[in-house]
């Protein structure tokens, strides 16, 4: 049928990879801007970049996350399929 | 507190090395990397449509990362600046600073040895002024110090605040673009994402693609690969917006079957809305009122009825196709095909002159019947498309006190977009499924000649043939040669007064085409009747404010210039 072939262990490789992805955007939200400012109004922009900055990165970390984790269920609901098709085939 | 003790506030090298850190992105980097290698690990992993949601799940972070990455590069930017800029200014502090201990030590001397003068002795009241002078000038000095470092720490809260600015912008954007990104695939059904993913990313590619050749920028042959790639039928252009099909309505290289879909459309759909049409077409005021615009397109639409159903008496019933709708230079333009652009064997583009506009297109049409008729009397076995092109803004008339029929401004402007159009008709066939036109033709009357070899002096792409009747009149010092043109033939009839007029004297430097070298004249008054006027068609009893008995215009049925420009057509003219 056209539209529903789906190659296992490349999507099993999605799964991984982007996980890796969300791991590596979550590092990347924990700059490390420490630093003797000298001056309250640029410490105070700097913290506010920084929250912004993790809140961001935590989002894309979230999504990849979300994302791998719904590569390797998609792939367990193409073999469920495959597995019905083939048990409604074999009866 | 002293001055320059704001200024010097701080440690910049750590300031600097911060920023350094923000606009690192190896770890960005690396997450992109392996957001990436997921995505083309999703795409290779089949062609379920469900994973082409995933794969658009997977773009918002994409952004959403580049985003980051912005605003990291910004910022750490901003700060490694700053520190620089800080720096400078504690550098000159610092330097203030040795200076006043310097002056402050060279007044407590001179203070020192004022104390020591004996002012009873004359020379000693000399000394004590001269003394007393240079007290006065290091109090001075420290004055201009003091002064200095004030302006120091002034500059540092300055550069504060900049700083502090510019990364609250930063913070702002993120902020902004933080919201629903990352979006997620789950939530949806798997049921839902079989049925609707697909279409949603091929409506994804579409969009992009029409929006990549509507700009303007492409020549006929890109428009015509990248639509080609698209590979769509009559019912995705059919489901195509109305702002849609008026942007494609002007695009050369697109096959005959979309332009005349599109046209039609954009027309049919302009009289129902002119507001909105006016608009996106790009017309104002000054170029042609509203009011105008509704009338002009109203008899167009009843101009292409009339010729569907002309249609119906020419040999083999030819399709009408109307191949585009579009503003040049504040006119209504258009082109209609008394047969298939997309298979004809011979084609032919007939380009009207001076004062022709949409609303007088059904003249016109009338000559392009003949035409066809003559042609295909000639080789009934061709299959012919004769095109009435009116692609660009004809001068107007000396009647209507418009005098730029005698300039080259309206030819040159209308050569960029006949030529686009001719060089448009070739990719599209080069890439169509039928064969490469045989013998395609441009014929020109009056100025139309003036802009057609303006414009066959452009064209990427040969015609076989190109005529002229009733001319206003070629670029003096065109040559043959410049014209991307296998032949050229000419006709001016004894009886036509006007043409003559359009060139030469103190008019303008044009010449008559038929003086070309290398230029074929015939005749326009060896046939049953004899052109005896400058119009381009006449039917029956006719009357025009050139001619005022009954006129023969050159595509009249019955005169010579119509059987050779039909031989021509047909390609019987060796």
């Amino acid at each position: 049928m056209d539209g529903v072939n789906v190659n296992g262990s490349a999507l099993v490789t999605a799964a991984s990879a982007l996980q890796s992805a969300g791991g590596s955007f979550a590092e990347c939200g924990q700059v490390a801007l420490d630093a003797d400012y000298g001056s309250g109004v640029v410490e105070a922009a700097v913290a506010a970049i920084r929250a912004a900055l993790a809140r961001a990165s935590g989002t894309a970390d979230a999504g990849a996350h979300s994302n791998s984790s719904w590569a390797a269920t998609t792939w367990a609901e193409f073999s469920s399929l495959d597995q019905a098709a083939a048990a409604a085939i074999s009866t | 507190m002293v001055g320059g003790s704001v200024a010097l506030q701080g440690e910049m090298g750590s300031v600097a090395a911060a920023g350094r850190n923000l606009s690192s992105l190896d770890s960005l980097n690396q997450a992109m990397g392996h957001l990436r290698a997921g995505i083309g690990q999703v795409q290779a992993s089949g062609e379920a449509k469900a994973l082409t949601q995933l794969v658009a799940a997977c773009r918002p972070i994409e952004s959403l990362a580049q985003q980051i990455a912005t605003a990291r590069i910004g910022a750490g930017s901003v700060l490694v600046s700053y520190a620089s800029e800080v720096s400078a200014i504690q550098d000159e502090v610092r330097r203030l600073k040795a200076r006043k201990i310097a002056a402050e030590s060279r007044r407590q001397t001179v203070m020192a040895s004022l104390a020591q003068v004996n002012q009873g002795d004359p020379d000693g009241v000399t000394q004590a002024r001269r003394l007393s002078g240079r007290i006065g000038d290091a109090n001075f000095e420290l004055q201009q110090i003091d002064g200095a470092l004030a302006a120091c720490d002034q500059a540092r809260r300055a550069a504060d605040t900049r700083c502090a600015n510019s990364l609250n912008s930063f913070t702002a954007s993120l902020a902004a673009v933080s919201v629903g990104a990352g979006g997620r695939g789950q939530g949806v059904s798997l049921a839902s994402l079989l049925t609707v993913a697909k279409g949603t990313t091929r409506q994804e590619t579409i969009d992009a693609v029409i929006a990549e050749i509507t700009t303007g920028s492409l020549s006929p042959d890109e428009v015509a690969k990248k639509w080609a790639s698209l590979q769509l039928v009559e019912q995705d252009v059919d489901d195509l917006l109305p702002r849609t099909k008026f942007r494609l309505a002007g695009v050369d290289g697109l096959p005959g079957w979309v332009l005349d879909m599109v046209s039609q459309d954009a027309l049919v759909y302009a009289i129902d809305n002119p507001g909105k049409a006016y608009k996106w077409m790009g017309f104002s005021g000054s170029d042609l009122s509203q009011d105008d615009f509704l009338k002009q397109l109203t008899e167009l639409k009843a101009a292409l009825k009339k010729a569907k159903e002309d249609s119906t008496a020419l040999p083999g019933s030819p399709k009408v196709q109307m191949l585009g709708l579009g503003n040049h230079d504040g006119a209504i333009t258009t082109a209609i095909s008394f047969g298939d652009i997309d298979k004809a064997s011979n084609i032919g583009v007939n380009v009207p002159g001076i004062g022709s506009k949409v609303d007088g297109i059904g003249n016109a049409l009338g000559g392009a019947k003949e035409l066809f008729r003559a042609a295909n009397n000639q080789n009934p076995d061709a299959t012919y498309a004769m095109v009435t092109w009116y692609g660009y803004r004809t001068p107007g008339t000396p009647q209507e006190g418009d005098f730029s029929v005698w300039s080259m401004d309206h030819a040159e402007a209308g050569a960029t977009n006949l030529a686009s159009f001719l060089d448009g008709v070739h990719a599209s066939r080069a890439l169509g499924p039928n064969p490469m036109p045989e013998h395609v033709v441009v014929l020109a009357h009056s100025y139309g000649s003036t802009t057609a070899t303006e414009a066959l002096k452009l064209t990427t792409y040969q015609v076989d043939a190109f005529v002229t009747y009733g001319s206003a009149g070629v670029k003096n010092g065109t040559t043959l040669d410049e014209l991307h043109t296998d032949k050229m033939f000419s006709t001016l009839s004894s009886g036509d007064a006007v043409a003559p007029k359009g060139y030469g004297g103190l008019a303008n430097d044009r010449v008559n085409p038929i003086g070309l070298e290398g230029v074929t004249e015939f005749s326009a008054r060896t046939g049953e009747k004899k052109v005896n006027a400058h119009d381009m068609f006449t039917e029956g009893d006719s009357w025009s404010i050139w001619n005022l008995s009954e006129d023969i215009g050159y595509l009249s049925a019955g005169t010579s210039s119509l059987d050779k420009m039909g031989e021509i057509f047909a390609g019987k003219v060796g």
